[in-house]
């Protein structure tokens, strides 16, 4: 137990108030007293702990500290953009060429370039030129504006059964023609393209046309290119068989 | 140790005598890096690793400006982190966790006795802080005059309407119940280097 005096004796000490002879006089105790020693490192501890806390040093490392977890933390963000970009870049990429695949499968060009005709026969109906009701019309014609007119009512079964209804020679290469296109639009190809075969003479670039997309649904893209290719310019499917060729 | 280290060495030892910040600086860059993955591997987070950094960076730059210090056995990464490890040993024995703490180069921590009393000032400090807000609000008031703002006696007497007498003999008693907390932490013995 250090005495009360001594107590005194440290603070002087501490805060530099000591005369030299006084000075000498405890740093003689000092060196002789560990209980004193000790005193006066508890004393320094509070002080240091009360007036000096934390010391200038402390302060500037501490401040190193924050600015070079602040570069970490930077150098950190900086990285995670970088992968976050290069990852990014990577799955739009990948997306980018997985839908292009998708879209380049005969199936999805099929869907791409398959549009149904508004109307079977325009030329034929007689509210449109009114012509057919000035002259005679024959079977086949007949046969064509009814197929027509259910077909633009949306009846396409009832407009294939009229056309397949028709007796073999009484079956013009229109007629033909228009019922391999409505097999077509009820996704029956194969029947299309066994239909186009027996046409003799008829628009070629329909045949081609139709026969190429026929193909595609027929998952056939090689024997589509073929028929493609084969479409002659003044055709109306002539740009769009160029298109549907690059991208076959 | 060959001239090249004991070159560095001088370098970095004469820019923290300078408080040099580049020098600061690269200690953080070459050694803090190095000191969380130690206290990591030995059961520790990196909040404990960056207490135990900057106590060991405090420590050897008091032992600079006391003392001086010198590095003739290694580098002073090599010390730096050694130094950590030996303030990482009593940090863990205060936490009384059961891990064992190694030193992964295998290396006997030779020059410790150095920085040993720097420590140990920093480790008194802090148990001083913690046990001081133990005291009563009298106490803690009348410690603060004294040592904080620096009033002296018969300043304090006035605040206190007693005598300076009295104000002389609580302050005392104050004093000892701070010291007796803190010489009842257990920690306090650990202050004393090991051998």
């Amino acid at each position: 137990m250090i005495e009360e005096e001594w107590d005194e004796a440290v603070d002087r000490f501490l805060r530099g108030q000591m005369d030299p002879e006084e000075s000498a006089r405890f740093a003689d105790r000092l060196k002789n007293d560990p209980s004193l020693q000790e005193y006066l490192r508890l004393n320094q501890a509070l002080h240091q702990a009360l007036r000096n806390s934390p010391s200038p040093f402390r302060q500037t490392l501490e401040r190193i500290n924050v600015s070079s977890d602040l570069r970490v933390a930077s150098k950190r963000g900086w990285i995670l953009v970088v992968v976050t970009a290069i990852a990014l870049s990577i799955f739009a990429f990948l997306g980018i060429y997985l839908n292009r695949k998708k879209n380049s499968g005969p199936e999805a060009l099929y869907l791409a370039y398959m549009k149904a005709p508004a109307s079977l026969s325009p030329d034929l109906a007689p509210d449109r030129t009114g012509e057919a009701q000035s002259r005679s019309i024959s079977f086949q014609d007949s046969v064509l504006m009814e197929t027509d007119r259910l077909y633009i009512n949306g009846q396409i079964d009832q407009a294939l059964q009229l056309l397949q209804s028709t007796p073999e020679d009484l079956l013009s290469d229109r007629m033909l023609f228009q019922t391999g296109l409505l097999l077509l639009i009820k996704n029956q190809a194969g029947e299309t393209l066994r239909v186009f075969e027996k046409i003799n003479a008829y628009s070629p670039g329909e045949i081609l046309w139709y026969g190429a997309l026929a193909h595609l649904k027929q998952g056939e893209p090689s024997a589509a290119r073929s028929k493609l290719e084969l479409i002659p310019a003044e055709s109306r499917w002539y740009s769009q068989s160029r298109e549907l060729l690059s991208r076959l | 140790m060959n001239n090249k280290i004991r070159a560095e060495n001088e370098h970095i030892l004469e820019g923290l005598r300078r408080g040099d910040l580049r020098v600061i600086e690269k200690v953080f860059s070459t050694c803090k890096p190095a000191v969380i993955q130690m206290v990591v591997r030995q059961g520790g987070n990196e909040a404990d690793a960056e207490d135990v950094f900057m106590d060991a960076f405090e420590a050897i730059y008091n032992r600079l400006q006391s003392n001086g210090l010198t590095l003739d056995r290694a580098s002073f990464k090599t010390y730096f982190i050694q130094v950590c490890l030996f303030q990482w040993s009593k940090k863990i024995r205060k936490k009384n966790r059961v891990h064992q703490v190694t030193n992964p180069a295998g290396e006997v921590q030779t020059g410790m006795e150095e920085v040993h009393e720097a420590l140990a000032d920093l480790d008194r400090k802090k148990i001083v802080a913690e046990k001081f807000q133990l005291l009563s609000e009298g106490c803690r008031q009348l410690l603060d005059w004294f040592i904080s703002e620096d009033k002296n006696i018969s300043e304090v007497a006035l605040l206190l309407g007693i005598s300076e007498g009295s104000t002389r003999k609580r302050k005392y008693e104050c004093k000892e119940k701070l010291f007796r907390l803190v010489k009842e932490d257990p920690m306090y013995q650990e202050l004393k280097f090991p051998g």
